[in-house]
């Protein structure tokens, strides 16, 4: 099991350099960085600053999940490889599931790399507040992109444009999870629906570890809410893979498409 | 010679519209890439409202919604560069007619889109934020909305010409460019915040005199309109002829190394 993994990370890797594009989240993350930065100094609103900054790194890693991590299947399946991996005797959740965590754990760098925009363009030095809280958001996002990718590249089994609903999803998730923006700013029925966002979480987490003003209990909330959506969306991606192979077996639809 | 300029540019308009049916359905476009763009352009108003002025807001709205219908213009990089991964450039080389022209045809179906994911986020999202204009203002507003979306993608063929060397780096050339004009252009940040120097490169790029002028029209500043409309229009021009150059320069070199094959690369 163990070399089974290790032998799947190192393929997925070895993929992910391969292509040029699965790169592109790297060089416009910090561009939008300066964007928004830039936006909130030129209205001198400095204070707003977190969001500037954390904001467009939470977006590349969304988008690494949309756009690489949830794209393995479907790439297995246009290269004619997924009838090998369903008729191998490694389980398919552990092929999936380390094959995503390598694309999202590579996604991570998209945070250091912000904040170092943020100081090269703009001499903006981003202090941390909270380390022992940076370290576990680290740890529970890792998990939350993890599921939260395997989930979408289980769904994009089912979609012939797969290509125009992963553009779709990105900015809604965006706007949903207010990365940019306190989430008072937004009306009050699409606030709502901002609690069920994961990306919600992960961005009052990493604003307050890395610049504070959070309070122990608003961090534990924030946390466990966080997991809570994690959990859900890992039993979620483990119904969608089984409803997929199922009917890939059913209709013989797997194979070269 | 004119009548075969415009021959050519029909037909390859009309192929990039077939392309760009298959590629969407009504459905697709309206609840997938209409939605997204209205989200994104939400986004940035609400960036502004979050700052804390309806002028902010409103500075960031029209911005952006001139931002992603050039965006949307700027699909002809990799549109450009599927057809030398399609194989279709030892035809474009056998055919008589320039591949300036054949290429500027070809992906026209962007700059409709452009237009109107556009004037959907700037006069649609406008009204629900509050943000109203007059029928003379949509109608000039519109028409300058086109023109800057023409200019972004004259630039972007300019850029495709030389994209077609290496195909491989086509989203990262439309992206980084886009962005770029993003930050540069005035379209969320003011001109003025930047040093001098990147005023002065956003001069010579598109989106920026366009974008001025749509502002200067919401203030009914007619002279701004007309001068910032007519410098627009001049980088078109300039750019498409820059295009023209690139691609035949790129068809040239190509011809004499024997390298328009079937290429991924």
């Amino acid at each position: 099991m163990i070399n089974a993994a290790i032998g799947l990370a190192t393929t997925q890797f070895r993929l992910l350099l391969q292509d040029q594009s699965n790169w592109l989240v790297f060089i416009t993350g910090p561009l939008l960085t300066v964007a928004f930065v830039g936006i909130f100094l030129s209205s001198g609103r400095s204070e707003l600053l977190p969001y500037a900054v954390i904001g467009p790194a939470l977006m590349a890693l969304f988008q690494v999940g949309l756009f690489v991590a949830s794209e393995i299947v479907a790439t297995d399946k246009s290269a004619g490889t997924i009838d090998a991996i369903l008729a191998a005797p490694t389980p398919l959740g552990l092929i999936i599931g380390v094959r995503v965590a390598v694309v999202s754990l590579i996604s991570l760098i998209a945070i250091p790399e912000s904040i170092f925009v943020a100081y090269l363009v703009f001499e903006v030095t981003i202090p941390i507040e909270h380390p022992l809280l940076l370290l576990l958001t680290l740890i529970i996002s890792l998990f939350a992109l993890i599921f939260a990718s395997a989930l979408i590249s289980g769904v994009l089994i089912f979609f012939r444009s797969a290509r125009v609903l992963q553009n779709s999803l990105s900015y809604p998730f965006f706007l949903l999870s207010g990365v940019l923006f306190p989430i008072a700013t937004l009306p009050m029925w699409i606030q709502s629906l901002s609690p069920y966002v994961f990306l919600t979480w992960m961005g009052v987490l990493f604003r307050g570890a890395f610049f504070g003003g959070i309070d122990p209990g608003s961090a534990v909330h924030a946390s466990l809410s966080l997991l809570a959506i994690s959990g859900v969306m890992l039993l979620l991606a483990v119904i969608v893979f089984r409803i997929a192979v199922r009917r890939m077996k059913q209709t013989g639809e797997f194979g070269f498409e | 010679m004119i009548s075969r300029f415009s021959r050519v540019l029909l037909w390859t308009s009309i192929a990039g519209f077939y392309d760009f049916r298959a590629m969407y359905t009504w459905k697709s476009w309206t609840f997938g890439w209409l939605l997204r763009i209205l989200c994104q352009v939400a986004m940035y108003s609400l960036v502004g409202s979050a700052v804390g002025s309806q002028s902010k807001l409103e500075f960031l709205l029209v911005g952006s919604s001139v931002f992603v219908a050039a965006s949307a213009a700027l699909t002809v990089v990799a549109s450009t560069s599927w057809e030398k991964q399609n194989g279709i450039l030892p035809l474009i080389a056998a055919a008589p007619a320039n591949i300036g022209t054949v290429f500027a045809g070809r992906s026209i179906q962007w700059i409709v889109d452009g237009l109107s994911v556009g004037l959907v986020s700037m006069f649609g999202l406008g009204a629900l934020f509050g943000i109203r204009y007059s029928a003379v203002q949509i109608a000039v507003i519109a028409a300058l909305l086109l023109l800057t979306t023409f200019s972004v993608y004259c630039f972007g063929l300019a850029l495709a010409a030389v994209t077609l060397y290496s195909v491989n780096i086509r989203s990262i050339v439309a992206n980084v460019s886009g962005l770029t004009l993003l930050i540069v252009s005035g379209a969320v940040i003011p001109v003025d915040f930047w040093p001098a120097w990147v005023g002065t490169v956003a001069k010579e790029l598109p989106l920026t005199h366009g974008l001025a002028a749509i502002r200067s029209m919401r203030e009914s500043a007619f002279a701004d309109v007309a001068l910032n409309g007519l410098l627009e229009f001049l980088v078109a021009v300039t750019w498409l002829v820059i295009s023209y150059v690139l691609f035949n320069l790129y068809l040239a070199r190509a011809k004499r190394t024997g390298s328009i094959e079937f290429s991924q690369q």
